[in-house]
């Protein structure tokens, strides 16, 4: 039988020998010159000491490295180069420092947000006024995104899937700076979740980079016809006097189709993209579509309940994700 | 000027600001972005394809410099403005010539010794390339100019005199028209020009060494073409169909005139109101077995004052009786809530909260959402495909109907009245269930009125990308009989086998009913148009 005072004395050494006993920046590069007011730092240090996040000689954000001795964090910074130092608040050393110049041009966003609370994997829920999915289903959010963490210059990216139409400067899918995403751009509301059961942060990488992946090959958006035309076709085929399906094999057929499409990783909406990077990237395991509590107004809140219910299975919505109870929203209740 | 700056500079900031962000990102080419320049028509449908020696619209991102640079006339250049436009097939590669360069927007000429069939295309801009983007060459696929550079509504058509084709300049019977277009290609020995319909004779075909990549083509109108203001244009070449453009056509040489009142008020200037009353008669096939039937009565109006600069509403550019025209585009999210506003142009009147209508069976009201919503719609009575808060029994009969406008401070209140006929029977919907687009397809009906207008819509959208064709024709009641032509159905896409999405595979017929009204009063309205619709549509398959 091994010692107690041994097993901790081994505990401590792997716990010693797999986190960093340096603190370092690892993001952005030193000079970088992120596409946005916004940076994204990511380093490592100690697990769980207190790191002190200095712009010049002033502080700014303390972090404490996760357990592999990752820390990140998102800054705002005013335009013009500034001297980022990352330290232990304890004793204030050991020391590591980049420059970066913030750009001198932002555009504002429609609403702020509390954007330097970002963490790698959280989902970002919005509301945009005239969407159509207020006239769909009344949804207190519009709008569902994925941030990715920084890229090397420190912008803060975030994988998003758009229509045609609400495409700022590039394909529906895409990882953009965080100020050309329709969640700057068009959100009155913005709102920052994450999963009450947090990951480490290899795994929430992996998730991002599932998103980034799939945003950047070949993937399409949701087209009109055939994949929203889906959705409403379910509708037609649901006798309203009866409130059962009209043609049993049919409706199966049309739900079939939807649940491929909810899995298909080539065709993706704002929402599927996010629940999918989640799905995928952690083998199914987290599955943020169950329990689907989404509520229903607009057009859909006239559609029938036990028609309502059979689609909700194959339906991942912005609101699913707020109401799933297995995340919470980062920035108050 | 201080609050136009205002408003501007958060926008010029937010250019300015992604520009920069943009530095190392690559150009990219929208999906589906490559088209004809003059027809606009999406890739997927048959007239949309891309022919040697024409001029192309290439949307996208980041492929250009900022603001606009276009080529000096006659020169072919490689490259203009640090963007260059390639075209490769296997280990071939072929300049194109771009004649105009923006950061989202190319126009370029195909080269006419690119190769055939498929190939990539690939935008080179500051040393930076685009993806691949897929393109399919052919000998010849025509695109008729617009004047409005839409690819549709009146065409770059200049009469006898040389003098642009307009509503108070219309052409004549048997005179000789010239028509821009691109994409005549090397294929043009088998070109058709139809002018409503009727077959014109080409006189001559030649490109336009002024404007590279542009031709044109000058036939003669048949003695036989429909007089009206946007008598439709088509050219087929070896390949497909072109777009529909529209030319004004009067045997006397008076200004032109339309075959209904509605086309006639709604695209000219003025204050103009067109207050409808429509009975929807819709059935829907869904898979082999099941069908859903949707009996709808619908209030619709509009009110607005338009300007002469304002473009035309494309749903009131009725061909003549006898003849079709075709729309083609893609189909987004915004059209299916709001189908009828995506072409409204013109300043909105506000006419009140509630336009009361009161007839045989009571009274109902059109609302509008809100005063921003500039048109005002209701379901008066039926179902919809749509789901309904209530079901309300169906409203339109046969009758006399009021209505009453409560107006507001910039249009006074009036009252009207008009009349409901019955539905419209047509007569052959339960039989036809498939269109033949190469052979024509025979409608049958029995109207209200043997001096009403029936306009029959074949319409389809599939496939990727959400392409999607319209045709309208218009024909005169009396007839009970027409075929649609395959002119106006070779661009409408497919029915694809086991095609189980958004039932947008449609044919409607509709009697289009005008009750004569006195000249509103004055500077409250220019002109006001009341119509009772009946309508009567399917899903069919196309071929």
């Amino acid at each position: 039988m091994i010692h107690p005072s041994a097993a901790i004395t081994v505990a401590l050494f792997a716990w010693t020998a797999s986190t960093p006993a340096r603190i370092r920046i690892e993001t952005p590069r030193d000079g970088a010159r992120p596409a946005s007011a916004y940076i994204g730092i990511q380093g490592t240090g100690p697990a769980g000491s207190a790191v002190e996040l200095l712009d010049a000689s002033k502080p700014v954000r303390t972090v404490r490295p996760e357990a592999d001795g990752h820390f990140e964090c998102v800054l705002h910074l005013s335009p013009g180069r500034h001297r980022i130092k990352a330290r232990l608040a304890a004793n204030g050393s050991p020391f590591t420092s980049i420059e970066v110049t913030m750009p001198a041009n932002s555009p504002a966003p429609i609403r702020g947000a509390p954007y330097e609370l970002l963490q790698t994997a959280d989902i970002l829920l919005s509301h945009t006024p005239g969407s159509e999915q207020e006239e769909l289903d009344a949804a207190r959010y519009t709008h569902a995104a994925l941030y990715l963490g920084p890229d090397a210059e420190g912008t803060p990216m975030v994988a998003e899937a758009v229509t045609m139409e609400r495409t700022a400067a590039g394909n529906p899918l895409g990882a953009l700076p965080l100020e050309r995403t329709l969640i700057w751009r068009g959100g009155a509301a913005v709102d920052i979740y994450r999963l009450r059961d947090p990951l480490p942060f290899a795994q929430r990488d992996r998730i991002a980079e599932w998103a980034r992946r799939r945003v950047t090959e070949d993937s399409a958006f949701w087209s009109v016809t055939e994949d929203f035309g889906a959705l409403f076709r379910a509708w037609l085929l649901w006798d309203q006097q009866r409130d059962q399906p009209r043609d049993k094999a049919e409706f199966n057929r049309t739900l079939e189709k939807m649940a491929a499409l909810k899995v298909s990783p080539d065709r993706l909406n704002c929402s599927t993209l996010v629940w999918q990077a989640y799905w995928q990237a952690t083998k199914r395991h987290i599955d943020l579509s169950i329990p689907n509590r989404v509520t229903f107004g607009g057009l859909s809140g006239r559609m029938s309940t036990r028609f309502l219910n059979r689609l909700r299975p194959y339906l991942v919505l912005p609101d699913t994700f707020a109401l799933t109870g297995k995340l919470y929203k980062v920035n108050g209740a | 000027m201080r609050k136009i700056i205002c408003a501007l500079l958060p926008g010029a900031t937010a250019v300015l600001f992604l520009a920069a962000a943009d530095g190392p990102a690559p150009p990219t080419v929208a999906l589906w972005g490559i088209t004809n320049l003059a027809s606009r028509m999406p890739p997927q449908l048959t007239g949309g394809r891309v022919a040697r020696g024409s001029l192309v619209r290439i949307t996208g991102w980041r492929l250009g410099p900022p603001g606009t640079a276009a080529a000096s006339k006659k020169l072919a250049l490689r490259s203009l403005a640090g963007s260059s436009v390639e075209i490769r097939q296997g280990a071939h590669a072929f300049a194109a010539w771009p004649v105009m360069v923006s950061q989202e927007e190319i126009h370029a000429v195909i080269p006419p010794d690119a190769p055939l069939g498929n190939c990539d295309l690939v935008i080179i801009h500051d040393g930076q390339e685009s993806r691949p983007s897929p393109l399919r060459i052919v000998e010849s696929e025509f695109g008729a100019f617009s004047e409005n550079g839409h690819g549709w509504g009146p065409g770059a058509i200049r009469n006898r005199d040389g003098l642009q084709n307009t509503l108070s300049h219309p052409a004549h019977p048997g005179e000789t028209v010239r028509l821009l277009g691109t994409g005549l290609g090397t294929g043009a020995a088998s070109l058709e020009v139809f002018a409503g319909g009727k077959p014109g004779a080409v006189l001559a075909f030649r490109p336009l060494a002024a404007n590279p990549g542009t031709d044109e083509i000058e036939f003669e109108l048949p003695e036989d073409v429909p007089e009206g203001c946007y008598v439709p244009v088509q050219v087929r070449t070896g390949g497909g169909i072109s777009n529909s453009v529209t030319l004004s056509v009067s045997r006397q040489g008076e200004p032109c005139s339309n075959s209904s009142p509605a086309a006639a008020h709604e695209n000219l200037p003025g204050r103009s109101a067109n207050i409808s009353l429509i009975h929807l008669e819709l059935r829907i096939l869904l898979g082999d077995r099941s069908k859903a039937d949707f009996h709808t009565d619908l209030g619709y109006a509009d009110f607005h004052a338009r300007a002469p600069e304002n473009d035309p509403n494309p749903i009131y550019l009725f061909p003549p009786p006898g003849s079709c025209t075709t729309y083609t585009g893609v189909i987004r999210t915004n059209d299916l809530f709001r189908p009828l506003e995506t072409f409204r142009a013109g300043r909105s009147l506000d006419a009140g909260d509630i336009i009361q209508v009161a007839g045989p069976k009571g009274e109902r009201k059109i609302t509008r959402k809100n005063r921003a919503t500039p048109l005002y719609t209701a379901v008066l009575g039926g179902t919809t495909p749509l789901p309904m808060r209530e079901t309300l029994p169906l409203f339109l009969q046969p009758g006399e109907y009021r209505i009453h406008v409560p107006g507001s401070a910039g249009l006074a209140p009036f009252d009207a009245a008009m009349s409901v006929e019955r539905a419209l029977r047509w007569k052959n919907r339960n039989r036809l269930s498939t269109v033949d687009r190469a052979g024509g397809t025979a409608i049958e009906w029995k109207a209200a009125h043997s001096d009403d207008l029936i306009v029959i819509t074949a319409m389809n959208a599939a496939g990727p990308g959400d392409a999607m064709a319209v045709c309208f024709c218009a024909v005169s009641a009396a007839a009970e009989r027409f075929t649609i032509p395959p002119y106006a159905l070779a661009n409408i896409p497919p029915t694809e086998p086991g095609q189980n999405n958004l039932p947008l595979n449609l044919l409607f017929v509709s009697e289009i009913h005008n009750t004569p009204t006195a000249k509103p009063a004055p500077g409250n309205l220019d002109a006001l148009t009341l119509s009772s619709l009946s309508a009567v549509g399917r899903t069919v398959t196309y071929r």
